[in-house]
């Protein structure tokens, strides 16, 4: 038994521990979401009578599956898009053009109408060869002009799908788009609807539990395939280029081919999830796609933790409860509490005062922007910190430090 | 595939022609293309050219005055700072405010009006460079040296926080400013303009001359183009670089409030979310002008007013925004220097 | 500690939606309590003003014992997102409402984008929406140049909309019509904002305009987050040789900057549009050129209707504020009463609570039922009999209390005056 051996042994449980730590915080965080999510529509539905939460959980989850996505380019590899609305539009065009009445309007006088199962793929695709048509001639431009191009492209894409009128309807938006079929569906007492049933040729036509079952089928696929991405050769790569671009090229990596992988590969997770949109609206309007949606998706993974799947997951989830669920029940609960407290004199309008309810509304843009402020100055981690993210951060750390300490001796 | 696609590109951006690369000459004769074509219509209409170019040169003197503020922003820090375009309207909200203290006459020239306008239009300039210098110590110091997307993102929240505070202050609706300008106005050879255009411009002239002098001529300014050229040695020249960057915060936004003064005077509308879209065309006019460059910037204002002007007039309205961004993107791609810019931006 | 955050979370999701579910039932004594909703964009002046309107109705019938033994609880939805309204907000709401089986009908929505894309989604449902503002013509009436089509957007099911308005089909000629014939105007501009609205308005404007001999100069368009400058395109106009501008447009994108414009271009002439300028708004942005902006309403003038007084005598005492009365208002108060009329009978029907499909079978029943404004008879398509378009101008007036009341908030003396009304009833 030499020395080395003993302390490796005695090395060995805290370095296994750790691990064992910080992959089991994963796993636990997947199995809670799992449950919750076999769960959700059958505890909700009998809760409320209703299906608003089901509703409320098939809009979270495209931002789910949004966010998972512009993990890959801005939390794997460190490229910041702020056009990610753009190829989600696209997504959503392929899908609302090739099957909806549209195009009998259009110059060429046909509807198209292809199956969704198809035509899910047929976005994925769309939007990724957007990603690879930007990319390919940007992807050399350093980070933050990176961003400023595919802001530029953000703007420009939802315009042209509003100019070309003829083809899209412009501002009519594209209307009536068809519901996804199948030739069996199981009904049952997970979904509300009483015994066990099977159902034959089954539409979707804007039932929101099926809609659910398959938004949460699209994001158990997309995250065993982001897992997978993250821990293959490509994977490495994209870190190796986010942490340091030209050490990266320095050890052989085609740091063009492989931004432009992490770029086509992210928009094609939004063109899956525009497939998915266009159908479970059923209204795709070039008005859904601005800057604004760039900007949620990108508050959810900062949120959550850029690079770390399940905290994108996570900030996904409770940035869509925050915005969509708390924010337009907020005004109702502050004019409840204000005339519970004996305020009530501030809930009406009066000259330049619009009104408690009308105010509180008005909380949203702050609200984004103290997290994206506050997340980047107090935990730049996120809520759950990607691993070697939070290495990178506190290395980061550390050198501020060191210059602080230079500085002080400078001066 | 992809990888041979690249080096293409590579071999395009690289090869050379009379000493000049192939997506140069693709820049000039765009550019080239543009002027031609405007020529033509100068010669049929020449009316209605020198009309619209009023206006592009008015409209364009204001996103001078913008430009200048993220020009000289990136060139110190190199960070896109997307609040600048809020701190803009900023400007413009708190000036609508302070204007209200004083009893003006709206719609035409009072000796109040004038005294109202000489001290608001210094004293929110003032105020803006207070604002923005301390959202740089709050904002940005801290992440001087995270990884670069840090700022950034930390930016995009300023700008979203600023835009929140105009909202929740004002609510959507337009607000009005007030109408306190000379109405005087007059008609050239069929080209119509009044006291305002005149104001716009001269006032925009004046203070980019200002900033020209201070920061060729001052040691403040000497200090700031030595931390644009090198961080590092210019602090070991023993330059205080916190106070240097904060100077340049200060000045971009005593630029940003006088652009949101004028601003107001001149439509007399503003609205919170005014500072987005007016900062992305500013940004463009930047980097059009070459990023970190100061004379590149006003120039690029102006030419991207005009470009809003002649789009607006010629191909229509609704292609204006894709015509501005186009070129963003067409010249961070064939030419990322922009018209008069050395930095280079590719890594 | 981060696991129990994202399960907090999530409970407190459900402790509220259960919450929710338990309050419904508390009606009082009687029979039970039947929901109307409202989805109107309460974010701005005028979609607050048509709120109150519903609001209005529904707690007079309260305080009258409700509808055959049934409360009736009010919920106004709002269709905004960042103060502009929003279909995909309006479709979330017309959602909320289908998941909850207590809400037999809708009153709005107040923009016709957002009705074109609730009613496919309400109509399979037989879900009933009364709107009190949306004209655009295409919503009920297949006409040329319509890209999308009524049958469609209804696929099948038996019609579930309708309004108390007329239609853009009105609104826009009545325009024209005025323009050509007492204006004496035969060459116009027309600028639209691009919306589902104004380019449908603008639209008919210009088919009618031309039809009656008139030329249109020059159809331009913008977004309004997008451009604030209008002046080159208002010198397009004018160096076309327009002698008024016709703008297609609402408000809150900023429509009526141009009228201010026009003064820094030197250029007077009559600025018109439709009814999403006769707004207080509209005279804010016309800052200092606010005189001579014609603007039609698709209704009748409640303050011209000789039986509506009292009832706006009584809406203002419940309702105060100067914004809290606009040009829907007295509609929003019609549609609510048609729809728990429709919904009284059907409660008959049902000896009990109604279904919806019950609610719309006595809706699309409804005739010669006496509103505020006018007697109603409803089409098949879900059109009104009341044809009547309001042509109003603002002036300087000495005593705002006798304009319509839409006045500027700092040009306070700047109303909006009617004018003359078009019947297309009587004339057609």
């Amino acid at each position: 038994m030499s020395q080395a051996a003993t302390a490796g042994r005695r090395g060995s449980p805290r370095r296994f521990n750790l691990r064992e730590r910080i992959r089991d915080r994963d796993t636990a965080v997947y199995g809670v979401l799992i449950i919750v999510a076999i769960l959700f529509p059958m505890v909700t539905i009998y809760a409320t009578d209703g299906t608003a939460l089901v509703s409320h959980a098939t809009r979270a989850g495209y931002f789910v599956l949004l966010a998972i996505g512009l993990n890959v380019v801005v939390g794997f590899a460190g490229l910041l898009d702020l056009g990610y609305a753009a190829f989600f539009a696209i997504g959503a065009y392929s899908y609302a053009l090739l099957a909806s009445p549209q195009l009998e309007s259009s110059p060429a006088h046909h509807a198209v109408h292809i199956t969704f199962w198809i035509l899910m793929f047929v976005s994925l695709l769309a939007a990724a060869a957007a990603g690879a048509v930007l990319g390919f001639p940007t992807l050399r431009l350093r980070g933050d002009y990176l961003a400023i191009v595919t802001l530029g492209f953000g703007e420009i894409v939802p315009q042209l799908f509003y100019n070309f009128d003829q083809w899209t309807g412009g501002i009519n938006a594209v209307g009536l788009i068809d519901q996804p079929r199948l030739p069996v569906w199981v009904q049952g007492p997970w979904s509300g609807d009483g015994p066990f049933t099977f159902v034959r040729d089954f539409s979707f036509n804007g039932d929101p539990v099926a809609y659910y079952v398959l938004i949460v089928i699209l994001i158990a696929v997309a995250v065993i395939l982001v897992n997978n991405l993250y821990r293959s050769r490509l994977g490495r790569a994209w870190m190796a280029i986010r942490e340091d671009e030209v050490a990266a090229a320095a050890m052989g990596i085609n740091t063009v081919t492989t931004k432009l992988l992490a770029f086509g590969i992210g928009a094609s997770f939004s063109g899956f999830a525009g497939a998915y949109y266009g159908a479970s609206v059923s209204l795709v309007s070039p008005d859904s796609f601005l800057f604004i949606v760039s900007i949620t998706v990108l508050v959810m993974v900062v949120l959550g933790g850029m690079g770390n799947i399940t905290g994108v997951i996570i900030g996904a989830l409770v940035m869509y409860t925050v915005i969509f669920y708390l924010i337009p029940g907020l005004p109702e609960n502050a004019v409840s509490l204000a005339n519970n407290v004996g305020l009530g004199g501030i809930v009406p309008a009066s000259g330049d005062w619009p009104g408690l309810a009308e105010e509180t509304q008005r909380l949203n843009f702050i609200i984004y922007g103290i997290i994206l402020v506050g997340m980047m100055l107090l935990r730049p981690q996120g809520i759950l910190p990607s691993r070697v993210r939070e290495q990178e951060l506190k290395h980061a750390a550390v050198q501020e430090e060191e210059t602080v300490v230079e500085q002080a001796h400078a001066s | 595939m992809v990888g041979s696609g690249a080096s293409v590109l590579k071999r395009f951006r690289s090869s050379q022609l009379g000493g000049m690369s192939l997506p140069d000459y693709g820049f000039y004769i765009l550019c080239a293309t543009a002027i031609v074509l405007l020529a033509t219509q100068a010669v049929l209409h020449p009316s209605d050219f020198a009309q619209i170019l009023v206006f592009g040169v008015t409209q364009g003197a204001i996103y001078a005055l913008v430009a200048l503020g993220y020009t000289m922003v990136y060139g110190i820090i190199e960070l896109i700072n997307f609040a600048h375009g809020d701190v803009f309207t900023l400007g413009a909200y708190i000036g609508t405010a302070i204007l209200g203290f004083f009893s003006l006459t709206e719609g035409s020239f009072t000796t109040i009006n004038l005294i109202a306008l000489l001290l608001v239009f210094p004293l929110v300039m003032l105020i803006m460079g207070g604002i923005n210098v301390a959202i740089e110590r709050v904002a940005y110091r801290p992440l001087r040296n995270a990884p670069r997307l840090a700022p950034l993102i930390t930016a995009i929240g300023m700008s979203f926080l600023l835009e929140g505070i105009m909202f929740l202050w004002k609510g959507p609706a337009t607000v009005h400013f007030p109408d306190i300008l000379p109405q005087a106005s007059t008609t050239v050879a069929g080209v119509f303009f009044g006291f305002k255009d005149v104001f716009v411009v001269v006032v925009a002239a004046i203070l980019v001359t200002l900033l020209a002098l201070f920061i060729n001529r001052t040691r403040l300014g000497k200090a700031m183009r030595a931390t644009a050229q090198d961080r590092d040695a210019a602090q070991l020249m023993g330059i205080d670089i916190n106070r240097t960057i904060a100077a340049t915060f200060f000045i971009g936004a005593l630029l940003a409030g006088a652009g949101g003064m004028i601003w107001g005077l001149y439509y007399n509308t503003i609205y919170y979310q005014l500072g987005f879209r007016s900062g992305l065309i500013a940004f463009t006019a930047a980097v059009f002008g070459g990023i970190g460059n100061i004379p590149g910037a006003a120039i690029g204002g102006l030419v991207i007013g005009l470009t809003a002007a002649f789009s607006d007039s010629y191909i229509g309205s609704k292609w204006t925004q894709v015509v501005i961004f186009g070129i963003l993107i067409g010249v961070l791609v064939f030419r990322p220097t922009g018209l008069l810019g050395m930095r280079v931006p590719e890594k | 500690m981060v696991r129990a955050r994202g399960l907090i979370v999530l409970t407190a999701a459900t402790l509220v939606a259960f919450a929710c579910g338990g309050g419904g039932g508390g009606g009082g004594t009687n029979k039970g309590t039947i929901k109307i909703g409202s989805d109107l964009p309460v974010c701005t002046i005028g979609g607050q003003a048509t709120a109150n309107g519903v609001k209005f109705a529904i707690d007079q019938k309260n305080s009258a014992g409700g509808v055959e033994g049934f409360t009736i609880a009010y919920q106004s939805f709002d269709d905004c997102r960042q103060g502009s309204y929003n279909a995909d907000a309006g479709v979330a709401n017309v959602r909320q409402m289908l998941d909850d089986n207590k809400f037999l009908g809708m009153i709005g929505p107040y923009n016709s984008a957002v009705a074109k894309a609730e009613i496919p989604i309400a109509a399979p449902k037989n879900f009933v929406m009364i709107s009190p503002a949306n004209t655009a013509t295409c919503l009920t009436i297949d006409v040329p140049g319509c890209t999308y089509h009524p049958a469609d957007l209804r696929a099948g099911n038996p019609n579930n909309y309708w309004r108390v308005v007329t239609n853009d089909n009105f609104q826009g000629p009545a325009m024209a019509d005025y323009i050509y014939k007492q204006l004496n105007i035969t060459n116009v501009g027309i600028l639209d904002d691009s919306t589902v609205f104004g380019v449908g308005i603008s639209g008919s404007f210009e088919t009618e305009f031309k039809k009656l001999g008139g030329t249109v100069a020059k159809h331009s368009e913008y977004k309004k987050e997008q451009t604030s400058d209008f002046k080159a395109i208002l010198t397009g106009f004018r160096n076309a040789g327009a002698k008024a501008v016709y703008v297609g447009g609402t408000d809150d994108q900023n429509i009526c900057i141009p009228r201010k414009q026009m003064k820094d271009i030197g250029w007077d002439v009559p600025f018109t549009g439709g009814d999403g300028i006769e707004t207080t708004d509209c005279i804010n942005q016309a800052s200092g050129n606010e005189v001579n902006i014609y603007a039609t309403s698709a209704g009748a003038d409640a303050t011209q209707v000789p039986g509506a007084a009292q009832s706006i005598a009584d809406f203002r005492k419940a309702f105060p504020g100067a914004n809290d009365f606009g040009g829907y208002t007295m509609q929003a108060y019609d549609a609510a009463n048609v729809l728990m009329a429709a919904i009284g009978r059907a409660v008959k029907d049902a000896n009990g609570m109604p279904t919806r499909k019950q609610v719309r079978d006595e809706m699309a029943k409804t005739t010669g039922f006496k509103g505020v404004i006018g007697t109603y008879d409803f089409d098949q398509a879900g059109d009104t009999s009341l044809k009547i378009v309001s042509i109003y101008v603002v002036q300087q007036v000495t005593d705002p209390a006798k304009s319509t009341g839409v006045c500027g908030k700092a040009a306070k003396n700047a109303c909006f005056v009617w004018k003359t009304q078009f019947d297309f009833a009587k004339s057609s």
